[in-house]
């Protein structure tokens, strides 16, 4: 129960296999800890507001940073995001929006709900692994979230 | 003024002003006939009574020279004349005279009121026909001075013995020797005279005619029975000219205040002046009563051709203003069904047919411009739906072709990683060409996403200095060390108007290949040059590169097209593709001009006017 409050990443991400090199990535930046993965847009809503099966956790735990894919299968990332953001609870939750393509038309409207960071997935492994490494360093270390 | 107005004026116009101006020449034709008649008619009456006048003045003058010769009238003149009065025999010859010769002449069987005869030497009235007047004396009337050497007519003068107005004619009583024996003398009765002037010939009611002496005194009466005569003056302008001694016709006032018209006529041996007037309001009562009629005339017609003008000119202006009205509401509402149906075989009802099928004519091709209006609405639909079609194709394009080409350089890496140690050489070789074919499908969906982006995106044109924009991705393109390599030549290329980030991107292109083409030269020579036109400049690219031949130009901006194999020279063969669509979406045009191993010009243009 102590794993699941103490969340620092919360991988939102359909595709597994970009979920492995996530999480490879933050591992080798030794940043993989406590990261949670979520398939679809309403897993993340019920991890998020602790719903469904994720119930018995405490939204007072929430994830130091959301890495957020627009894509989504049942409730898409905009949606997901909107919910974030909307709710005081939840509000202050850093949301990186993590895409495949530069050509999402959602950017405008993913940053006009509050997304924190947007960020095109390299194709290139190392400049992915880089990518992903960069950013779990600066919201995991650096970002100073409020108290 | 509308047409109806001015049809109508113009019938009134032809109709009535040729009647009117007859009318007024008519009337002017004939007072002026009415005058020269009424003229001639008064002086020929003036010249009538006139010669009435001497004729009944000869006539007394007759009766009194008759009277004078008789025997008896001589031997009882000198009897009476020679004898005393006393003796018998003079009152028989008075007695005689008086009863066989002077009293017959007196009126009502003669034409005088007295005869007498006077004493030659004394002028004593020794007999007459009115016994009052014997004894009286004439010795001193001129009358009695002329008579005793010749017949003689005093004029009409004013008698103080007799209180009254008259008129003398005397001649001598002379014996068989010529002797002097007595005078006779007869008073003329004026009013014989006035009733000959004023006997009219019947031709008018207000004619008349009277004689006016010296002193402008009435002779006669002026119209019978009213007591002027001699009593009062009259100085009209018609009798002032008679006095004045001359003969003539006047338009005057009468004594009356009256206008006239007046003949006058001097009667120098009576010293009188004869007038003979007509009242102008009778002269001209024919003229006026004409005047009157024509009028009548002039004025039905004007109303019957203002009425006739007005019912023509609404034959014309209804159909007129039914084709009005249709046009009117064609153009307010465009209902060019409305027809405007005329019956009419005139040329205003050809008119109106000629435009019900004219706006017939127009609906079928409105009818035609609406469906091409909705042809153009629903293709654009269609496009539009298309566009977004491809835009959502784009985007999963870019989203999940770049997920498994992640995954296969993601994994490769993996194994390269984490299975090291069981991989030979040529397996580490595979896995890096694996990586290879994953990054170069990356970059072919960039560029294809970059040239379908093309086609959509808006164009932000501004003010663009050519010059400056392909010398800075020049440098970009190269490092200091090639740089030594090529002689890059910019001619001042003058400005344009455009999309920055586009054209920016064709420079990038056009300088690209040609810094690639050359690579392989010693000595890379690379002209950027430009050159105004009419309406466009042209802008070119000349290389010394390995060129190309020329009858694959066409193919050089297809996409995918490449001339060159991918081991001698890199690239997916979009560049120019972009470069040609870059170009036509500004209006311009693109081309090449080159041969193989001797280098490639291209060209570009943009219009003077800006993007359209």
């Amino acid at each position: 129960m102590d794993d699941m409050h103490a969340v620092d990443v919360l991988l939102v991400e359909d595709n597994q296999q970009d979920a492995e090199l996530t999480i490879r990535s933050l591992k080798k930046h030794k940043l993989a800890n406590n990261v949670s993965v979520v398939e679809d847009g309403a897993e993340a809503l019920d991890f998020i507001f602790c719903k469904g099966k994720y119930s018995e956790r405490d939204i007072k735990h929430p994830p130091k940073v959301i890495f957020l894919d627009l894509k989504l299968p049942l409730v898409n990332g905009l949606e997901v995001l909107r919910a974030i953001k909307q709710d005081t609870r939840t509000k202050s939750v850093p949301v990186v929006v993590v895409t495949s393509s530069r050509e999402d038309p959602d950017v405008k409207a993913a940053y006009e709900l509050g997304a924190n960071s947007y960020v095109v997935k390299p194709v290139d492994f190392e400049s992915f692994t880089e990518a992903i490494g960069n950013l779990g360093l600066y919201w995991l270390l650096i970002n100073q979230p409020p108290k | 003024m509308n047409l109806r107005s001015r049809i109508t004026l113009l019938f009134v116009l032809l109709a009535i002003v040729p009647v009117v101006v007859m009318s007024i020449l008519a009337y002017y034709t004939g007072r002026q006939a009415v005058e020269q008649v009424e003229i001639n008619h008064l002086v020929s009456t003036n010249l009538m009574k006139s010669s009435e006048l001497t004729r009944w003045i000869e006539s007394n003058q007759q009766r009194i020279e008759e009277l004078a010769q008789r025997p008896l009238m001589v031997q009882y003149s000198a009897t009476m004349a020679t004898y005393d009065p006393a003796d018998p025999a003079y009152d028989l010859a008075r007695l005689s005279l008086e009863e066989d010769h002077l009293r017959p002449r007196v009126k009502p069987a003669g034409g005088f009121i007295e005869v007498s005869v006077i004493s030659p030497d004394k002028g004593i009235i020794l007999a007459s026909s009115d016994d009052m007047q014997e004894g009286k004396y004439y010795a001193n009337q001129r009358f009695f001075a002329e008579g005793k050497t010749h017949t003689y007519t005093q004029g009409v003068f004013y008698s103080l013995p007799l209180q009254q107005t008259t008129m003398m004619i005397s001649t001598p009583i002379s014996d068989r020797n010529k002797n002097l024996v007595s005078v006779l003398a007869g008073r003329l009765d004026l009013r014989d005279l006035s009733s000959i002037m004023s006997a009219q010939s019947g031709l008018s009611q207000s004619e008349k005619t009277y004689l006016v002496n010296k002193s402008n005194f009435f002779v006669t009466e002026p119209l019978s029975g009213e007591g002027y005569a001699l009593k009062k003056t009259v100085r009209t302008e018609g009798v002032k000219a008679g006095l004045s001694g001359s003969d003539g016709v006047g338009f005057y006032e009468d004594y009356r205040n009256i206008p006239v018209i007046g003949s006058y006529k001097w009667l120098p041996e009576y010293n009188m002046c004869l007038i003979t007037e007509v009242d102008q309001a009778e002269a001209y009562a024919p003229v006026n009563a004409m005047a009157v009629t024509m009028l009548t005339i002039v004025s039905l017609l004007t109303l019957i051709v203002v009425v006739a003008g007005f019912f023509l000119a609404r034959t014309i202006t209804q159909p007129l203003a039914r084709l009005v009205a249709g046009a009117a509401e064609i153009g307010r509402s465009g209902h060019l069904d409305r027809k405007i149906g005329t019956e009419g075989r005139d040329e205003i009802g050809e008119l109106s047919r000629a435009f019900d099928r004219m706006a017939t004519e127009l609906k079928v091709t409105t009818v035609s411009i609406d469906e091409l209006e909705q042809r153009i609405h629903e293709r654009t639909a269609q496009l539009e739906a298309a566009n977004r079609e491809l835009e959502a194709f784009t985007y999963s394009v870019s989203h999940d072709l770049r997920a498994p080409l992640r995954a296969i350089d993601g994994y490769t890496r993996i194994l390269l990683d984490d299975y090291q140690p069981l991989l030979d050489e040529e397996g580490k070789r595979i896995c890096s060409v694996i990586s290879e074919g994953a990054h170069k499908m990356s970059d072919l969906i960039d560029d294809l996403l970059t040239f379908s982006r093309l086609g959509r995106s808006t164009l932000n044109p501004s003010n663009i200095d050519m010059d400056a924009l392909a010398k800075s991705v020049f440098q970009e393109l190269t490092t200091a060390q090639s740089r030594k390599r090529i002689d890059f030549q910019v001619d001042s290329a003058p400005p344009a108007v455009g999309d920055p980030a586009l054209l920016r991107q064709v420079w990038v292109n056009l300088l690209s290949n040609s810094i690639k083409f050359s690579q392989r030269k010693k000595r890379a020579v690379i002209k950027v040059h430009s050159e105004e036109m009419e309406n466009e400049t042209v802008y070119s690219v000349q290389d010394n590169g390995v060129g190309f031949d020329m009858q694959y130009a066409d193919k050089l901006f297809g996409v995918f097209q490449r001339l060159h194999n991918v081991r001698e020279f890199e690239g997916n063969g979009v560049g120019l593709a972009l470069v040609q669509r870059v170009i036509h979406r500004h209006g311009g045009r693109v081309w090449a001009d080159g041969e193989t191993g001797k280098g490639a010009t291209f060209y570009f243009t943009l219009p003077h006017q800006g993007v359209i």
